[in-house]
């Protein structure tokens, strides 16, 4: 008994740790799969799969959508509210395959390809996130089929 | 096949993985650390003119060694029992590991043999191989250690590979195995669990020491075991200076590997974790400070130095709640990171004005230790004086590198956090030298009395080792979570049922069930290893000898030294 006795004030603190990490948000992490994608889907349509994968894919790590924020108020990358009214699909599409070509000035070249790891999209889900992204500010357009097929090919 | 789906409730695959793999790591831990800084004790005691001493300090390094016997046949069962759960419910990645790192699998079994060999010979050769042959002995105890760290670093090879892979092609095809297994994080990861396997041993040690203590009636063994504890915590103290250095080490090489792993890990979803494993680091320095100040009760004369202990500890607690306060918060599954109250001290500069505090505060409470006891004389005087100015004026030039670095472009802030650690290092290095010159001929007013301790000092250092433990389970898990939905980062995509990743209380649950495991198991292992202690074995005398009177000071005898000073002077 009294090596247990000795041990609880090292359990109640390990119990205040537990506590803290129930109290805090419970913020798990789950990949979003994209299932069902098909050239029949309209562009809105689309669109809405894009949100889910832009948020679940890891995109929200370093890029914010927030009518409140300038562009470039953000520290690691853009501020993506209002991307469908200051760019075009090329421009969009260029940047989700080869974020290396055009980076916006003020921010540092860390954007991996979104076809690569951590987001690894493929084909069609690049479509899909491509409307979404066209719908801040804009109007989705784009049809699978409509933008090339990723460097390499998925 | 690809994966072997196993559910009982709780216990998933890849619980049971976790499980085992953290229990696995703590067991290692200690058994690789232990000996590291038993063979170290046993050097200064072999290498001591003082019998008294070198007695004690061999006595000590025994009495650690005899904790591993038992603690490394759960270290085995417990890597069989990882090893045997992922190759049978993850064949996939173990196969392609297997693949990558088979030679290296190889020489880790041959080594773990000769690690093995080399830790019974260490412990029972320990009587025989004593005197002249004593540096038999210690040639054992030097290649147990270089096997042990050799084992960890190929382990650690295939683990950085996980994180960081190199030397396949974008598909995994291997194209240069010593580029697998030498990955952007690999060092980083070996030097990092080297220093904190020896913080970790460390305060598990002191645990066993603390349970001594309180359990033993005997005033001879009370003073003996308060010497082990001092001795565990101060190993742990001194090793713990070096991990928040080492820690930002390796999350640069993350960072460096992939950029979006190391906001991951800092700002993304892993962001409260963070914040928790800063708390729990806080709770670790804060304790071990606190244990230290306590410690000042054992020399009669310290009582200047306590009246400043309250302060040291608001310093403390405000240089962690900053060195906690991440850059951007997560609130919702779903929600980008935010900014919140953190904008200030979220930012680099502040971060590294708060650790270099600590530092330079937990390194002056050292020093009060030191001097407990003792008074300066003649030029000492002088010396110990310049000591206490030369870190007053670093306190101020290292924050106001930091203030100033706060407003400056991103460049200038990183070339002055490179100034910043090199000022603190320096002043370490020369104060020590100076603190070391002005205790030279200086008049002993307080022996230290080892067991005229609060029994409550006793209660942090178990606690201490609960919370290194459940921290190392935090880390763990951070360590893997990191890679999100991948087993080999961009290589191998995890598509097993349990690719999600939970919330932070589900991860504190696991952490928190395999630190009670731990503790059960190692209770055994301390329990037989106190068992196996020869009848009638006397610990060394250690209890304090008469004061001298204050009005007739005698010279402190020998040197002061970094370690502690068996019924001695203060380390």
């Amino acid at each position: 008994m009294k090596y247990l006795l000795a041990t609880l004030p090292a359990l109640l603190v390990i119990g205040a740790f537990l506590a803290f990490a129930h109290w805090v948000p419970q913020v798990g992490w789950k990949p979003e799969v994209a299932a069902g994608l098909s050239p029949e889907m309209t562009p809105p349509q689309l669109a809405q799969v894009g949100e889910r994968l832009f948020k679940g894919r890891g995109c929200t790590v370093c890029h914010v959508v927030d009518p409140a924020q300038g562009w470039k108020a953000p520290p690691r990358a853009p501020n993506l509210w209002g991307i469908g009214a200051r760019s075009d699909v090329a421009y969009i599409v260029e940047s989700l395959y080869s974020p290396q070509a055009k980076v916006v000035e003020g921010y540092a070249p860390i954007m991996p390809a979104a076809t690569n790891p951590p987001a690894n999209l493929n084909y069609e889900e690049v479509v899909a996130v491509v409307n979404y992204l066209l719908s801040l500010g804009g109007r989705p357009s784009v049809r699978i089929g409509d933008i090339p097929r990723p460097p390499g090919g998925q | 096949m690809d994966y072997l789906e196993l559910g009982w409730g709780f216990l998933n695959s890849r619980q049971l993985v976790w499980i085992a793999a953290q229990l696995h790591l703590n067991f290692a831990a200690f058994v690789l650390a232990v000996p590291l800084f038993a063979l170290v004790i046993e050097f200064i005691g072999w290498r001591s003119r003082d019998p008294q001493a070198s007695n004690a300090y061999d006595r000590l390094a025994h009495e650690l060694t005899r904790l591993l016997p038992v603690a490394y046949g759960f270290t085995a069962i417990m890597g069989a029992l990882m090893a045997f759960s992922l190759f049978t419910l993850f064949p996939k990645v173990m196969n392609y590991l297997s693949g990558i790192f088979a030679p290296s699998m190889l020489v880790y079994s041959l080594l773990f043999i000769a690690e093995s060999i080399s830790l019974y010979l260490y412990y029972y050769l320990w009587d025989r191989l004593q005197g002249k042959r004593k540096w038999v002995h210690m040639l054992l105890g030097l290649s147990l250690n270089l096997f042990g760290t050799a084992v960890m670093f190929i382990a650690n090879a295939w683990a950085s590979f996980m994180m960081s892979p190199a030397g396949v092609t974008e598909g995994g095809e291997l194209v240069n195995r010593w580029q697998a297994i030498n990955n952007r994080t690999w060092w980083a990861l070996n030097i990092h669990r080297l220093v904190a396997n020896i913080t970790f041993g460390a305060l598990l040690c002191g645990a066993y020491a603390a349970y001594r203590f309180l359990t033993s009636r005997d005033e001879r063994e009370r003073a003996y075991y308060d010497w082990m504890g001092y001795t565990g915590n101060f190993i742990a103290l001194f090793t713990m200076l070096f991990l928040p250095f080492l820690g930002y080490w390796l999350g640069f090489e993350i960072y460096r590997h992939n950029p979006q792993m190391g906001i991951t890990l800092m700002g993304g979803f892993l962001s409260w974790l963070f914040v928790l494993q800063a708390m729990v680091i806080a709770t670790l320095f804060i304790g071990t400070a606190y244990y230290q100040w306590m410690g000042l009760a054992r020399v009669p004369g310290a009582e200047t130095y306590r009246r400043i202990v309250p302060l040291f500890l608001v310093v403390l607690i405000a240089a962690f709640a900053v060195w906690a306060t991440p850059r951007t918060m997560v609130f919702g599954p779903a929600d980008p990171p935010r900014h919140t109250f953190s904008v200030v001290f979220g930012l680099m500069a502040p971060k590294m004005a708060a650790v270099t505090s600590v530092i330079l505060l937990l390194y002056t409470s050292w020093l009060f230790y030191r001097r407990a006891g003792k008074v300066l004389v003649g030029g000492g005087r002088f010396l110990g004086n310049l000591v206490w100015a030369i870190l007053g004026v670093a306190a101020v030039v290292i924050i106001g590198l930091s203030v100033h670095g706060f407003f400056a472009p991103t460049a200038v802030r990183i070339r002055e956090s490179v100034w910043q650690i090199l000022i603190l290092a320096g002043v370490l290095g020369v104060t020590f030298v100076l603190d070391t010159l002005a205790l030279r001929g200086a008049h002993t007013v307080g022996r230290i009395e080892w067991g005229r301790v609060p029994a409550r000092s006793q209660y942090v250092l178990i606690a201490l080792a609960f919370i290194i433990v459940w921290l190392m389970g935090v880390m763990g898990y951070a360590r893997s979570a990191v890679r999100t939905n991948w087993h080999i980062d961009g290589i191998l995509q995890d598509t097993s049922p349990w690719v999600w990743l939970p919330g932070l209380g589900g991860v504190a649950n696991t952490v928190t069930i395999v630190t009670l495991i731990f503790f059960a198991l190692l209770a055994v292992s301390f329990a037989i290893s106190v068992f196996s202690a020869r009848e009638g074995e006397e610990v060394p005398n250690l209890r304090p000898t008469p004061a001298p009177a204050p009005a007739e000071p005698r010279p402190a005898e020998g040197r002061a030294t970094l370690a502690p000073q068996p019924g001695g002077g203060n380390g």
